[in-house]
């Protein structure tokens, strides 16, 4: 045994890739699936979306990068979902990397659109019963490429960021405005951009622009990221719900990779007393505990595990609840090799060998 | 199919990346340099639409806010490191960088990072209808706070009871290095489910979710 973990501790790491390798994937062939109890800062969170208003309003704050994408874009994703689903506002923001631009987009734009999807779904699907559509249709093939074009473009012409290609067929596409198809299902369960959501992208000045967005947002940002006027869209132009500054948004959520969440504590929280939340990656987790004590955060994601936890209270599993397995066993896979590595530094310091 | 495409070239540097694990080898390095040098490509694309064109070719140009091109004068001077004889013309952004940055920020991070979290550990008794566990928990965070700044305290000599209390100070920073330590490997082996999920799912279609 002695002899063993003598052997252990100067094993080529390269062995110890390769078992991380298959732990790591096992439970990911096999759908492991992992009971999470949510941590307490993160039902804090979801707490506080699940108790907004429908008109109310949050900003999601992108700030992170791809090398991060596993940790944060879930959170982003869930919490999207989340809201959408609660009838609240929902804007997007990239301040501290470029980069985080189009994961920021990838999360708006594709939970927006599913959410869509999902109500006007039923709607396409009767309209292909109707006889003046259905003489186009020859097989399912068809059906299922027209039924894949009419989400993928005229939904986006009609509801989102009216930056369509149209490459749906003409004469169908002039039916369906014929029949004003889309105004019938523009009611307000959908979900359209500059009225239930938008996007600025990256916007330069990182914290210049989080003060500005304290004082007049249209005026900071003046178009969002598809080249939209901010002041052409109902959302900030409305007399009644308009969104003026920070006064009529509910939470700041910084999703980081980076020392963001201070610049918005300090900024938002601080300057103009509004809450802030953040889900940030593993790594800087520990260092963002302090705040949730002293309320100044008002939850906290932390990491892959966060992720998890919030699809659990959403009920909507995603990469954070896939990835719960092959989590649990690596840790336990690790804490294997602490306990070993050191039996086998202790018995080789023993037997008056290297200590190292 | 172009999906299918971008999904293979994403892949095969994850590999060319992964194959460090094994050895350094040209690899590796290609895939190392191309992500380097595509970052700084797209960082460039980005601040030069958004940052350029936003905010100093639209307002002087389409705008005629002739005001804009004070700044970007004051932003030129960055390109003075060009020449030994113009760079002391970048201390001139830069002093005003920092001067903004400094009134802007010093109290704000002050209130932030020193005086509310000052403030909740001496009102941490004060909260009503607190059970003996937030009452223990809040003993400790103050005797943390308290024994782990006696450590950085390096006017006394740690001995006697300030070497105690320093001691117990480093106990709890060894237990904070401990958590991050933890979340630090938490992170890591998400990363790696992460790349894992997008080989095994997105590019191999082995697994559907």
């Amino acid at each position: 045994m002695n002899n063993f973990i003598i052997w252990f501790g100067k094993i080529d790491r390269r062995w110890l890739y390769l078992l991380m390798a298959i732990v790591v994937s096992i439970p990911i062939f096999m759908r492991m699936k992992m009971k999470v109890k949510p941590a307490e800062p993160v039902i804090m969170l979801y707490d506080f979306i699940e108790n907004l208003e429908p008109m109310d309003t949050i900003l999601i704050s992108f700030d992170y990068s791809p090398d991060s994408l596993a940790e944060l874009q879930p959170m982003a994703k869930a919490l999207i979902y989340h809201a959408l689903n609660k009838d609240v506002r929902i804007l997007g923001i990239a301040l501290a990397w470029p980069s985080a631009a189009g994961l920021g987009l990838d999360a708006m734009k594709g939970e927006v659109h599913n959410y869509n999807k999902k109500i006007l779904g039923t709607v396409i699907e009767n309209l292909f019963e109707n006889t003046e559509i259905s003489k186009y249709i020859e097989s399912k093939k068809m059906k299922k490429e027209l039924f894949t074009n009419i989400i993928a473009d005229l939904i986006p012409a009609h509801f989102e960021d009216n930056k369509s290609t149209i490459s749906v067929n003409k004469k169908l596409y002039a039916i369906l405005e014929k029949q004003s198809v889309f105004s019938k299902v523009d009611s307000k369960t959908l979900k359209l951009i500059g009225r239930d959501w938008d996007y600025f992208g990256y916007k330069p000045g990182y914290a210049l622009v989080m003060l500005g967005m304290g004082s007049d947002m249209i005026k900071t940002l003046n178009t969002d990221y598809f080249g939209n006027e901010l002041k052409d869209f109902d959302m900030f132009s409305n007399p009644t719900y308009k969104i003026k500054n920070y006064d009529n948004i509910s939470v700041v959520i910084d999703l980081a990779a980076g020392g963001s969440p201070g610049a918005w504590m300090t900024y938002v929280n601080t300057k103009f007393g509004r809450p802030v939340a953040t889900g940030v990656t593993a790594v800087m987790a520990a260092d963002y505990y302090p705040f949730l004590q002293s309320k100044q955060l008002i939850g906290l994601l932390n990491g892959m595990r966060g992720a998890a936890d919030y699809e659990t209270l959403i009920n909507k599993p995603g990469l954070g609840l896939q990835g719960m397995g092959s989590q649990t066993f690596a840790h336990l896979l690790i804490i294997a090799f602490i306990i070993l590595g050191n039996l086998g530094y202790l018995a080789s310091k023993k037997s008056g060998g290297e200590n190292e | 199919m172009s999906s299918i495409i971008t999904t293979s070239i994403a892949a095969i540097l994850t590999l060319f990346i992964f194959s460090f694990l094994y050895k350094d080898n040209p690899l590796y390095k290609f895939a190392e340099h191309l992500l380097v040098g595509i970052s700084v490509g797209y960082i460039i694309g980005q601040i030069y639409r958004l940052g350029f064109i936003s905010y100093v070719w639209n307002p002087i140009i389409h705008d005629h806010n002739y005001l804009y091109i004070i700044p970007t004068i004051i932003g030129l001077f960055y390109l003075g490191f060009v020449s030994t004889k113009t760079m002391w013309l970048i201390r001139i952004p830069i002093a005003l960088g920092m001067g903004m940055g400094a009134g802007y920020g010093i109290s704000y991070t002050f209130q932030t990072n020193i005086f509310i979290q000052l403030r909740e550990t001496i009102m941490v008794f004060n909260h009503p209808g607190m059970g003996f566990w937030a009452i223990f928990a809040n003993i400790l965070l103050v005797i943390g706070v308290f024994t782990a700044i006696i450590y950085f305290f390096f006017s006394w000599k740690h001995e006697g009871a300030v070497g105690v209390l320093a001691k117990v100070g480093i106990y709890f920073l060894m237990i904070g290095f401990g958590a991050s330590f933890g979340l630090t490997v938490m992170g890591r082996i998400s990363l790696l489910i992460g790349r894992f999920l997008f080989l095994f799912k997105d590019w191999l279609h082995l697994i559907s979710y």
